[in-house]
């Protein structure tokens, strides 16, 4: 009543005001801290005993939308992952160089193919031989080179992964604790409101890492799950798992049969004990994790696939001898072929017609009895047939005779020679052409082919598709022909009485390295256009060095797209949470306005009262 | 990391100043090294473009690299060339205005110079640019000719054509130097048996493989008249003659000749004097008539036929092709039969006064030459002249005599010529053809060639050896389908022959003491003008040809080269214009982001100050 009314009125503003400068000084002294959300007083008033109605505290208010929070979370994860993709593909690209470099594929090719063209003109003339050499070295250097920087970021990815996995373990348990921490009501606002600024940094370290879809509830707790329904955090954390493998090499792919996958393993375990394979199950959509993963299993696997593809064309277009059938005058008419030299890998090829359709069946000779049979269609549209030669040539006619259908008949009158005739007088179906596609042997053996390029120690390059076929990782195994670079003079003498001045066998390479056509067997994921490499080999170095720059422009451009993004994000966050040092200068002044205000009214008060007690 | 854990995060409006400076220095790495990007990614959608460009520049270069070297080997080429196109001018115009010389000193040089004309064309045929050969077609790693003085000479057990060409001249020469043909003079002996028999005798067989032979004897009275025979060695036909022989009786003697031929020799009996000499007397009684026949016989049948005959067949000494006579006297049987085969010239009566037999051979080395005998009343003075004789028997013999010493001459000058020239041809082998040389010891009766190995003779070109065209052996890509052909094999036409005319010259001497020496100079030198002469310049193959084959590359090279700097420039300009950057396009950015810069660092610091912590 009266004095002291007013005297606790002015006490409870002073009160307040304190507690207001508290929370103004915590802000302006976090105001650098990332993270951190502005805090605010939050005054009420309230009916004291009498007629006294005083401020009281009401609440500490901690800035927060949680729609510009999970905008934020989004922008996180797809950042990190624009990120990890930019960051692994500029290192290839350094790798590749740019087209008029001395040491990009393109230019180390042309070297190569204008050093052949020089021998051509004089093949007699040692410089020349020897540069052809040591130009073919660099190009088989340089496909080795790319394989192990594409192979090593494969690795690296792996390691990356088991990072994150270990920090994204760690954040989930601390924010498990927070979780637990803030189903607690009761306790100070202040520290509620840091456990807060926590809890939405470790949000966000998540959400870098994998995407997220984060449910606030009511109580400030909150429950994580992945955009494709994984649960991560509710009333107990997921647990993340990696099971690395020792080395990562071109062999090393992903595989739903467990025994044949050749990569790290990752695995979730919810609380609840269902442990699921997050890559098999393609749980992981963006983040760091996911950029890895796509890294690891999806484009640097597609890059060596293409440096596979043109290692072997370079090595088949030298290599390859196609030999035509003779023909058979009937009737009935057709070709014969000695398939002697048909090694794994190889094939040969028949053209005919059955009542005006025309076919043409590619034979394939194929060992390995897991990759029989095999009838498939080949990236020409031809009918691709694998057969086992290991049986002799009689097991190929009788296998390739019943493929063909009546109109055809196939025989093997003995050896290793091949009879496709049709059927006479029937008239009803012709045979048109048979050649085959022989890998040459031996070095002076008077065929002009040769294997200059090889599959690691001197082993013909065949094309086998047994076991891992042997395209897979061939750029980097290939190498150069010991014996071409003991005695660069094979190169010409392709008899061992040739003259050093016939340039049949370097205009035969030549014509090969320039004439050779091929389709690719690998081809990009059908989200990146299901693109194949095809033509001659320079084509092919073109269009993977095309593809491959604008892999990383679309990379560099998707991170700055991004990086916008969050950068739009983090202005309108920094405007609604942060702290405006101006602003709380402003209220600082006001504050102690108020305080000079309200302990004048004590200073009077207590004047007044001091009057009263000397009446 | 995205998610800052540091105090004080950079904010957004620093991190573009940030961003500015890093613009900064891209552009002035631009500036620096002209170019506009650095990286294989910022090239956009020009990455295409700009590799196909690479690549096609790529291939320019190699061409004109080819075109280079192909330069290279044509100028030394065409150098040798116009050298063997001078040097057989020079052997040309020798040879036509040469003749003997006065006193014989065209003679003397002609040997010597040859040798040194020899000795330059072999040497300028081993030309090679860097260790390549450019005279063997594909054979370019050694030489493709000998040495002069090997070829001529031989080395190391192998003969060289010094050696074999002395083989070829005793082949074609034969053992009595005639030119492997016989001359033999046979006719047919009368004798008379007996006082009413007329027998008619063969010559000797053996002496005389070239005779006329009595093949048939037959009578159309063989009451009065006994024809005997032909039978006997040597052979021999006997008619006895009775007295009764009508008028118009005949004995038909059947006589084959050297060639073959059957003439009928048909003897008519007649009872007045007789008309021709085809006709006999019938005498009182049958020795009269016996006597009278064999006159007629005499008149016949006598050794009044020269033959000559080649002595085997085989491609050496002289082959018979014409003969012919402007005589009456004289029945000439041209060259037939066999093989081999002969020819007769018969005396039939006494030839007048200038007339001639024409006799036409063909020598070794392909070329003919007709040698023609004169009847004289008197003793001959001059080469190929016969005297006639009081009988046609002598006249034979005196022509069997001259036709003898004309052989002789003959061997010794134009057949010697002709075959070193033959030799020449063999061992100097021409494009498709094998060196050949005689089969032998003894060369005199040789009767085959063989070809000669490396192991025995010296192989004179060992290049390559293709039928067809020889430039075509060695070709060059200059562009995208040209291709360039300069091949040149030394055995093409044009240099074998100037070689073999030259080594031809190179062997032969002739010494002083020689007579026949200035006439076979003279055969020597008219076949080198045939050899050399510029009617020959229009066959493929000759040296005229090559040149201007060679001249023809030349000129599709200029072309190629033409065509390739401008096309580079202009594809150097297309490069240009994609990668470069251009200087003022980048200053201009480099002076804009600077005053942007500068703008935003002078806003940044007068903001900073503005705190309100500063003015309380």
């Amino acid at each position: 009543m009266g004095l002291s009314v007013s005297l606790s009125n002015a006490l409870s503003g002073m009160h307040t005001t304190q507690k207001g400068l508290e929370v103004l000084s915590r802000n302006v002294a976090n105001a650098g801290t990332p993270g951190y959300h502005r805090q605010s007083v939050n005054i009420a008033e309230e009916m004291g005993s009498g007629s006294s109605a005083y401020a009281r505290l009401a609440s500490v208010d901690r800035a927060f939308t949680e729609s510009l929070q999970r905008l934020y979370n989004q922008e996180l994860s797809n950042i990190g992952n624009a990120n990890v993709k930019a960051d692994f593909l500029s290192r290839i690209e350094t790798q590749l160089g740019k087209p008029g470099d001395d040491t990009s594929l393109n230019s180390l090719y042309q070297n190569f193919e204008n050093a052949m063209q020089t021998m051509v003109t004089s093949p007699d003339d040692y410089t020349a031989r020897s540069e052809v050499v040591s130009s073919a070295q660099l190009l088989a250097s340089k496909l080795n080179n790319l394989t192990a920087s594409v192979q090593g970021l494969r690795q690296e990815a792996e390691n990356q992964i088991s990072t994150h996995v270990t920090e994204l373990n760690r954040a989930l348990q601390s924010l498990s604790t927070i979780n637990t921490s803030l189903t607690d009501q009761t306790g100070d606002a202040t520290s509620r409101a840091a456990l807060l600024d926590e809890r939405d940094r470790l949000v966000a370290q998540v959400s870098e890492l994998i995407d997220t879809n984060v449910v606030y509830r009511p109580d400030d707790t909150v429950a994580i799950m992945t955009s494709t329904g994984l649960g991560l955090l509710d009333n107990g954390a997921t647990v993340f798992e990696f099971q690395g493998v020792g080395g990562i090499n071109a062999g090393s792919l992903s595989n739903i049969d467990d025994d044949k996958n050749g990569v790290g393993n990752l695995y979730a375990t919810t609380p609840s004990g269902l442990r699921l394979d997050l890559v098999q199950q393609g749980i992981i959509q963006s983040g760091r994790l996911g950029g890895l993963l796509d890294m690891r299993d999806d484009m640097l696997v597609e890059m060596q696939g293409q440096l596979d593809e043109i290692a072997s064309g370079l090595a088949m277009s030298l290599s390859t001898v196609n030999t035509p059938a003779t023909a058979i005058a009937g009737p009935p008419d057709g070709f014969s072929l000695d398939l002697g030299n048909v090694q794994k890998g190889n094939d040969f090829s028949v053209s005919y017609t059955v009542n005006g359709t025309k076919q043409t069946v590619r034979v394939v000779r194929v060992d390995d009895p897991a990759k029989l049979p095999m009838d498939t269609t080949g990236p020409n549209g031809e009918r691709v047939l694998g057969l086992d030669f290991s049986g002799g040539i009689g097991a190929v006619a009788t296998a390739l005779d019943a493929a063909l259908g009546p109109a055809i008949s196939v025989t093997s009158p003995g050896g290793t020679t091949l009879e496709i005739v049709d059927d006479g007088l029937a008239g009803t179906s012709d045979v048109t052409a048979m050649s085959s596609r022989t890998t040459a042997t031996g070095n002076q053996t008077g065929t002009l082919a040769l294997s200059l390029f090889t599959d690691g120690n001197n082993a013909a390059f065949t094309n086998s598709l047994d076991g891992d076929t042997q395209k897979q990782g061939f750029a980097g195994r290939i190498s150069l022909n010991s014996a071409i670079v003991n005695d660069n003079s094979l190169l010409v003498k392709y008899d061992s009485t040739t003259s050093l001045g016939d340039p049949a066998r370097a205009q035969f390479l030549l014509n090969g390295l320039q004439n050779s056509n091929f389709t690719a067997t690998n081809a990009t994921s059908a989200d990146r256009g299901n693109f194949r490499l095809a033509g001659g080999v320079q084509n092919m170095i073109a269009q993977m060095m095309n593809y491959q720059g604008n892999s990383i422009s679309s990379a560099y451009s998707n991170e700055n797209a991004a990086g916008l993004a969050l950068e739009a994000v983090s202005l309108r966050t920094d405007a609604e949470y942060g702290v405006n040092v101006d602003e709380e200068m402003a209220r600082l002044l006001e504050l102690q306005n108020s305080y000079a205000a309200s302990a004048r009214i004590v200073s009077v008060v207590q004047e007044l009262i001091d009057n009263l007690m000397n009446i | 990391m995205n998610v800052s854990k540091s105090l004080f995060p950079v904010s957004r409006g620093f991190a573009t100043l940030a961003n500015m400076q890093t613009r900064m220095d891209t552009l002035q790495q631009q500036l620096s090294s002209g170019e506009r990007y650095s990286r294989l990614s910022e090239l956009g959608s020009n990455r295409t473009y700009d590799m196909t460009i690479r690549a096609r520049q790529g291939k320019l270069e190699a061409y004109q690299s080819n075109i280079q070297t192909v330069d290279l080997r044509l100028g030394f080429i065409n150098n040798v060339v116009s050298r063997l196109d001078e040097i057989e001018a020079d052997a040309r115009s020798a040879a036509m205005t040469g003749g003997s010389g006065e006193g014989g000193t065209g003679i003397v040089t002609a040997q010597s110079l040859a040798n040194a004309r020899l000795d330059e064309v072999m040497t300028i045929l081993r030309t090679d640019v860097n260790g390549r050969f450019l005279f063997g077609g594909t054979k370019t790693d050694q030489p493709p000719v000998e040495q002069a003085s090997v070829l001529l000479d031989g080395v190391g057990g192998r003969d060289g054509f010094r050696t074999v060409s002395g083989e070829r001249k005793l082949a074609d020469a034969g053992v009595d130097g005639h030119g492997r043909v016989v001359t033999d003079r046979t006719g047919l002996t009368s004798g008379a048996p007996a006082t009413d028999t007329v027998s008619l005798t063969e010559e000797d067989a053996l002496l005389h493989p070239n005779r006329q032979q009595i093949t048939g004897a037959a009578t159309s009275n063989a009451a009065e008249i006994t024809v005997t025979g032909p039978a006997g060695v040597p052979v021999e036909v006997s008619v006895q003659f009775g007295a009764g022989v009508a008028d118009g009786d005949t004995v038909t003697i059947d006589v084959t000749q050297p060639d073959g031929t059957v003439e009928p020799r048909v003897f008519t009996a007649v009872t007045g004097v007789p008309a021709n000499p085809n006709e006999f007397q019938i005498g009182a009684t049958g020795d009269e008539t016996a006597d009278n026949f064999r006159a007629a016989l005499d008149g016949n049948m006598a050794s009044n036929t020269v033959t000559l005959a080649e002595d085997g067949v085989h491609p050496f000494g002289l082959k018979l092709s014409t003969l012919s006579t402007d005589s009456d006297a004289i029945a000439v049987t041209p060259p037939a039969g066999g093989p081999p085969p002969s020819l007769s010239v018969r005396f039939t009566g006494l030839p007048v006064n200038g007339e001639t037999v024409t006799l036409g051979v063909t020598l070794p080395d392909g070329s003919e030459r007709i040698l023609t005998f004169e009847a004289k009343t008197d003793a001959p003075v001059a080469d190929r002249q016969f005297q006639i004789g009081a009988t046609p028997e002598e006249t034979a013999a005196n022509f069997e005599a001259a036709l003898n010493t004309e052989l002789e001459r003959f061997g010794k000058t134009e057949l010697e010529a002709s075959s070193v020239y033959a030799a020449a041809n063999d061992f100097f082998a021409g494009q498709g053809e094998t060196a050949m040389r005689i089969d032998g010891p003894p060369f005199e009766t040789a009767t085959a060639q063989i070809a000669a190995t490396e192991a025995d003779t010296v192989i004179w070109y060992s290049g390559e050896d293709s039928a067809g065209n020889a430039r075509q052996t060695v070709q060059t890509t200059v562009d995208d389908g040209t291709v360039v052909s300069y091949g040149v094999q030394a055995n093409e036409v044009g240099i074998a022959n100037l070689v073999r005319s030259l080594a031809v010259m190179a062997i032969e001497s002739y010494p002083a003491g020689d007579e026949a020496a200035p006439e076979r100079y003279e055969a020597m030198r008219s076949r080198q003008v045939k050899q050399l002469a510029e009617g020959n310049n229009n066959q493929p193959g000759s040296i005229a040809v090559i040149a201007l084959d060679l001249g023809i590359a030349e000129g599709t090279i200029g072309q190629a080269k033409a065509r390739h700097s401008a096309h580079s420039a202009q594809l150097d300009n297309m490069l240009a214009d994609i990668e470069q950057a251009p200087i003022e396009e980048v200053a201009m950015q480099l002076l804009n982001l600077q005053t942007r810069l500068e703008a935003s660092y002078q806003t940044t610091s007068i903001i900073s100050k503005l705190s309100l912590v500063n003015y309380i």
